[in-house]
């Protein structure tokens, strides 16, 4: 069943739509820099930006948080709302249950499917940064890549911490997919799962700002996205990114099961 | 028609002692399903017995496809019990299903794929072994191919080519539907409105196939509200009105005689003058009916009194004036 | 949709609810119940806690601390940080070897701001406009920096200002992150403090203070500084050590900020009191701290210029100036700590007054700088 799950991701121009769409951001983003060199004031624009002029080996980084914010949750967002709910509105979801495929079964198929997309989804987008980084922004040859905290990063350096950054916001983007993945066994609508997943999102941004909430701050999802930016600081504070781990696995534990405890005995009447 | 890979025919009837239902494909005891304080479906005792072809019958919103999804274990009963091919349902579904076929309010595909792609899709995701012992290879990837090829031809798709389901129309989507219901080579066949979308042509068709594999041995249970196709069809018939079986009886016992007679004669007022009411009524359409006043008896009288007989025979209902009858 | 209450599915939710019911129970109560359970009672006096907190300068240690205050101040050109410093939160990491080896980062999601702290000088790395500067000395006036916050060095400062009028009250031992603490509260015993009370919770086991707490005389806590994952360990000499970013731009100064600036220009020679209160500090003729205990205010001359930009910057925030007899004043406050900006009407003296005193004090004292303006310096 998780093979099949992987060839629909994979045979769906869908998926490769929305990821070559992803990935195009950070493009356009870099030909602008390079063509202009202007680069965003300091404490302004997408993180970690302002580094990035002459220093394209950095890039990948950037390009990650500037689809960070929007354009990847959303498509977390959509690929796992549609998991369930969209075999429900196809009307295939009946005929995959009486094959038949047990209810567990498929509930884990879809969620390593949307695994492998979040994973596809960060690579990808790590691997169209570095290349427009090192084509479009010159590469680290004549300028030494450093840190936040202004310490020199070799490459080996830089290139494990972009590894654990894509693995890190891979796994916060699970956590997105499971409050959407939980929505879409409730639902028939995938286009409700995705939203409702989104508007978790934005609530909990919201209460991340807010200092009135600072009692639940802690264990809002949103709190610790942007702890992979700690990765780029010398020595890495592993405090958020080992907290962000944590209350990422929390809730995909408790989506997942509240999802699990629906869903198995849920009615189809899609 | 092409030689199946796993003839049904071929499997001995089952053994198994379950009592009385020991050769039924579908028992249900008490079934009743409560959506908060509406009742879809009220304690129904259903029987179709194995080589039937069964007609459930009843208006929309009778409760039909309530019915047929908790058959398959999608709907979960409120109270009461299901057994498919002798083992309880949803319980054993894993058991069952792979030696049921079913097409359930229309057909699901995913229309980006063209028919083969989607029944590789389907075939691929069940369990790789069929329920059944005799023939462990229902499933496996092995036969997929050919598997789906024969599915193909019987219900006429297999020209189709690549083209995405998406650009089929309705009645070829209803055919794939079949298609992906025939894949395993079912025992028991649970169809939701089959014809749905298909012109007179491929109904006949469609039909003749069902008929086809219902003589090989697959049982069929056949949820319609179309009275014609059923009457058709099928040797058995359950009558669904408002949740509740309101009749369940063989076709013919549905149609039989009514044990009244129906006399034509040149002039019913003198022959109601003859016979005097309430002993004999009319109808519509100007015949007598006589309800428990002996035929031979009935017609000596009128000829006695100076009316000409000119036709007598024992009424018969059609399917329609019984189902009408049972649910109005 | 419609889930049925079978029992396997009572028992799928009912599993589920529990895990949910056990995690939530465990992450509000479990350090509420850990920072009260078991905490052996303290022997020490409050008077021998102050006096190890203030021992503690030399306790090597790498943390986290986090500081937060409500002070609202206006945002003035040339005060940098400050409003945001002390009217928010603020997240930083400390290495401290002693201090004369230290490094604290301020750090946000876009960058950091790092200072570095050596035996002559101190230096600062910018993450976002790349800058390294290293500012030699210690000037006797400055505007607050990150590591002023952290709770050891607030709770030394705050505890060494103590005088005889103000009262030491020891309070419950309890935990903080994780470690046994003794805490002592301050209560200043001069009503024209603003300071309703300050506690501070010091290391049992080394003395480091390890959260502090300032209650305004609203009794609003106005100013709440902490240390978390303390690790009583000498920092990496290498993390101690300034950067040497290639491409960065970099400054070497003797005044860091607008303040140390006026205070080392400062033409005027600053009286040896004001509204009765007297002077002491390192620099105590040009920007002389005056009172003791926990009312001590800064006075500081600013060349007017100046001056008129920032009383301009306030008024343009709501803050009117007020006329005085002999000049004008601007009152910047926001209950624990006030501020004001006098201006002499001869065009040449101006001065800012700070302190976490009563807005009334100021008044008074900028009553006596415009009654009668110190002299220049070169006069002595």
């Amino acid at each position: 069943m998780i093979g099949v799950e992987l060839r629909k991701l994979l045979g769906r121009p869908r998926t490769w739509v929305s990821i070559g769409l992803l990935c195009l951001l950070p493009v356009v983003v870099a030909v602008f820099l390079a063509v202009t060199g202007i680069a965003p004031r300091p404490g302004q624009g997408p993180t970690l930006l302002s580094a990035v002029l002459g220093n394209g080996a950095l890039f990948p980084a950037a390009a990650l948080g500037i689809v960070l914010p929007f354009f990847l949750p959303i498509a977390v967002a959509v690929q796992a709302g549609e998991s369930v709910a969209g075999e429900a509105q196809s009307g295939t979801l009946r005929y995959l249950l009486v094959r038949p495929v047990g209810r567990t079964r498929l509930l884990v198929a879809k969620l390593v499917s949307v695994l492998a997309y979040t994973l596809l989804a960060v690579l990808s987008v790590a691997a169209t940064g570095y290349l427009a980084g090192i084509s479009l922004l010159g590469n680290s040859g004549q300028v030494t890549t450093t840190t936040l905290s202004g310490t020199t990063l070799t490459p080996a350096d830089l290139a494990w911490r972009t590894g654990v950054m894509v693995l890190y916001i891979g796994w916060s983007m699970v956590g997105v997919a499971s409050v959407a993945l939980f929505l879409s066994t409730l639902t028939d609508s995938p286009l409700a799962a995705a939203l409702g997943g989104l508007a978790v999102l934005v609530s909990s941004t919201v209460l991340v700002t807010l200092d009135a909430a600072g009692a639940v701050r802690d264990y809002l999802p949103t709190r610790y996205w942007l702890a992979w930016v700690d990765l780029f600081r010398d020595p890495v504070p592993w405090g958020d990114v080992t907290a962000g781990v944590l209350v990422q696995t929390g809730y995909v534990v408790v989506l997942l099961g509240a999802a699990w405890a629906n869903f198995s005995t849920r009615d189809v009447t899609s | 028609m092409t030689a199946r890979e796993h003839d049904p025919a071929r499997r001995p009837a089952p053994t198994t002692g379950g009592g009385a239902d020991g050769d039924a494909v579908v028992v249900t005891r008490g079934l009743t399903k409560r959506y908060g304080r509406v009742t879809a479906v009220d304690d129904l005792d259903l029987r179709v017995a194995a080589g039937d072809r069964y007609g459930f019958l009843g208006p929309n919103g009778s409760g039909k496809t309530t019915t047929v999804r908790m058959l398959l274990g999608l709907v979960h009963a409120t109270s009461g019990e299901i057994e498919v091919l002798g083992r309880r349902v949803p319980r054993h579904a894993k058991d069952v299903l792979p030696e049921v076929g079913a097409l359930v309010e229309g057909p699901g595909a995913y229309p980006h794929l063209s028919a083969r792609a989607n029944l590789r899709l389907l075939d691929a995701a069940g369990p790789a072994r069929g329920g059944d012992p005799l023939a462990p290879d229902t499933g496996s990837r092995r036969t997929r191919r050919s598997r789906i090829e024969a599915a193909l031809e019987q219900v006429g798709l297999t020209d189709v080519g690549r083209r995405p389901v998406r650009a089929y129309s309705l009645g070829m989507r209803q055919r794939l539907g079949l298609a992906a219901a025939l894949l395993r080579g079912p025992r028991l066949l649970v169809l939701d409105e089959p014809t749905n979308g298909l012109d007179p042509r491929g109904i006949a068709e469609i039909r003749d196939l069902l008929l086809d594999l219902n003589r090989r041995g697959t049982a069929v249970f056949l949820s319609s509200h179309l009275l014609a196709e059923v009457e058709l069809f099928c040797t058995r018939v359950g009558v669904l009105h408002r949740g509740r079986l309101v009749a369940q009886d063989d076709l013919d016992a549905l149609r039989g005689p009514t044990g009244r007679t129906l006399v034509r004669v040149d002039d019913v007022d003198a022959a109601t003058r003859v016979l005097g009411l309430p002993a004999a009524r009319t109808t519509d359409d100007g015949l007598l009916v006589l309800d428990d006043l002996p035929v031979p008896e009935a017609t000596a009288a009128l000829v006695r009194g100076g009316v000409a007989v000119l036709e007598a025979a024992p009424e018969r209902r059609t399917l329609e004036q019984s189902v009408l009858g049972l649910t109005s | 949709m419609s889930t049925v209450e079978t029992p396997a599915a009572r028992r799928r939710w009912a599993l589920v609810g529990a895990g949910v019911a056990l995690l939530v129970a465990v992450l509000a109560g479990g350090p509420r119940v850990l920072a009260v359970a078991a905490v052996p009672p303290t022997t020490a006096t409050p008077g021998e806690v102050v006096a190890r907190a203030l021992a503690s300068a030399d306790v090597p240690y790498v943390a986290r601390g986090e500081s937060r205050g409500d002070l609202a101040l206006p945002d003035l050109r040339g005060f940098g940080d400050l409003a945001a410093l002390l009217g928010g939160t603020t997240s930083t990491r400390v290495w401290w070897d002693g201090p004369r080896h230290w490094r604290v980062d301020a750090v946000d999601p876009a960058g950091e701001r790092d200072t570095y702290g050596l035996a002559t000088s101190v230096t600062t790395w910018d993450s976002g406009s790349r800058r390294l500067d290293v500012v030699v000395g210690d000037p006797s006036a400055r505007l607050p920096r990150p590591d002023d916050l952290l709770a050891p060095q607030a709770a030394r400062r705050l505890l060494a200002a103590v005088g005889p009028q103000d009262r030491l009250e020891a309070l419950d031992a309890r935990r903080v992150d994780g470690r046994t603490t003794d805490g002592v509260r301050v209560v200043p015993g001069d009503v024209r403090s603003t300071v309703e009370r300050a506690d501070v919770r010091v290391d049992r086991a080394t003395g480091l203070p390890l959260h502090v707490e300032v209650v305004g005389r609203s009794g609003r806590t106005s100013l709440v500084s902490t240390l978390h994952d303390v690790a009583f360990e000498r920092p990496d000499a290498s993390v101690v050590t300034p950067p040497a970013p290639p491409d960065a731009r970099r400054g070497v100064d003797r005044a860091p900020d607008l303040v140390a600036r006026a205070a080392t220009a400062s033409p005027w020679l600053m009286p040896d009191a004001l509204a009765g209160l007297t002077a002491s500090g390192v620099d105590v003729a040009r920007a002389p701290t005056y009172g003791s205990g926990l009312v001590r205010v800064l006075a500081l001359p600013l060349p007017p210029r100046v001056a008129g930009e920032v009383v301009g910057d306030a008024s343009s925030v709501g803050t009117a100036e007020e006329r005085v007899p002999g000049g004008a004043v601007t009152r910047v406050g926001s209950g624990l700590l006030n501020a004001a900006l006098v201006r002499d009407d001869d065009g040449q003296h101006a001065y800012v007054l700070v302190g976490l005193v009563d807005p009334a004090l100021l008044d008074a004292m900028a009553a006596d700088l415009l009654g009668d303006p110190p002299p220049p310096r070169t006069m002595r």
